[in-house]
């Protein structure tokens, strides 16, 4: 069992272990940059690209091989749920020898939260080569406005 | 986002020659029946005028460029990698070459190789001296 110990009587950090420390932890930043920079992202089935502006957000999904009529699109608030089954699997012929599988097969699901709330009637989505892309616009009472600012004529001093 | 932590967007220029195209591997289901292999591969966004499907002796290569379409706005996420999609297979068997099928479908790519009738085995006659 752990006993804690009051924040004052630690031993403070003395001497070179300060300077040792900071070089360890900006040796592990340097580890995780060299990482993300080398190993691709593995991502899920699903890969999602978002672009924003004031206006709108656009979400692309690489959604190879998905029949339209299994892929099911929500919109809620300020976030987008897509399900769907693949299962082109299935069209393989009964018998043949499987030499090779590196594709996700079934069912999935992504959830993705959109950076501000989104007009759920207005969101317009379309199926090409693949990819879903919706366009998911702001309600218009949420879109940030422009304030006009007035510059007053300074009072005059005493 | 929710699962992934954002990821650094290259601010690479979109003048970027072909050859200079970051190389996509399409995943890729391989089957085998009787008389035909089987390949599905997952080329979303591949665009099907760029599609290339070649058959050099046993090696089949895939090849299509890959480019989403534009969208306004600041590029917030991503784990859709824009470029060019390429792949060969080495093939177990003789394929009858006149009659390769390639379907695009959703951007899943369909590949039927049927195999040679004549890939059948051979009887080698032993002439005894």
């Amino acid at each position: 069992m752990l006993i804690p110990v009051p924040v004052e009587s630690r031993p403070p950090v003395e001497g070179r272990w300060p300077m040792l420390l900071r070089d360890l932890s900006r040796a592990q930043g340097d580890a995780n940059r060299f990482l993300h920079a080398t190993v691709p992202l593995q991502v899920e089935f699903g890969a999602i690209n978002l672009w924003t502006s004031a206006e709108r957000a656009v979400l692309s999904a690489a959604l190879p091989g998905v029949d339209a009529d299994e892929l099911d699109v929500s919109v809620q608030r300020a976030t987008v749920v897509l399900r769907g089954r693949r299962r082109d699997r299935e069209t393989i012929e009964e018998g043949a020898t499987l030499l090779r599988a590196e594709r996700a097969h079934g069912p999935f699901m992504r959830s993705v939260s959109l950076p501000f709330r989104v007009d759920s009637d207005k969101v317009e989505a379309r199926f090409e080569l693949g990819v879903l892309t919706l366009e998911l616009p702001r309600p218009a009472e949420d879109t940030p406005r422009q304030i006009k600012i007035t510059r007053s004529q300074r009072s005059p001093s005493k | 986002m929710s699962e992934q932590s954002p990821t650094r967007v290259s601010s690479r220029a979109k003048t970027e020659s072909a050859a200079d195209l970051p190389q996509l591997t399409p995943q890729a289901d391989v089957f085998a029946s009787g008389d035909a292999i089987v390949m599905l591969l997952d080329m979303p966004g591949a665009d099907p005028d760029g599609l290339s499907v070649t058959l050099d002796r046993r090696q089949v290569t895939i090849a299509a460029p890959m480019g989403l379409s534009p969208a306004a706005g600041t590029l917030v996420h991503r784990e859709i990698q824009e470029g060019r999609y390429r792949r060969a297979f080495a093939l177990p068997d003789d394929v009858d070459e006149e009659h390769i099928a390639a379907a695009l479908t959703d951007g899943t790519l369909r590949l039927t190789l049927p195999k040679s009738k004549q890939a059948g085995a051979k009887k080698i006659p032993v002439n005894l001296q």
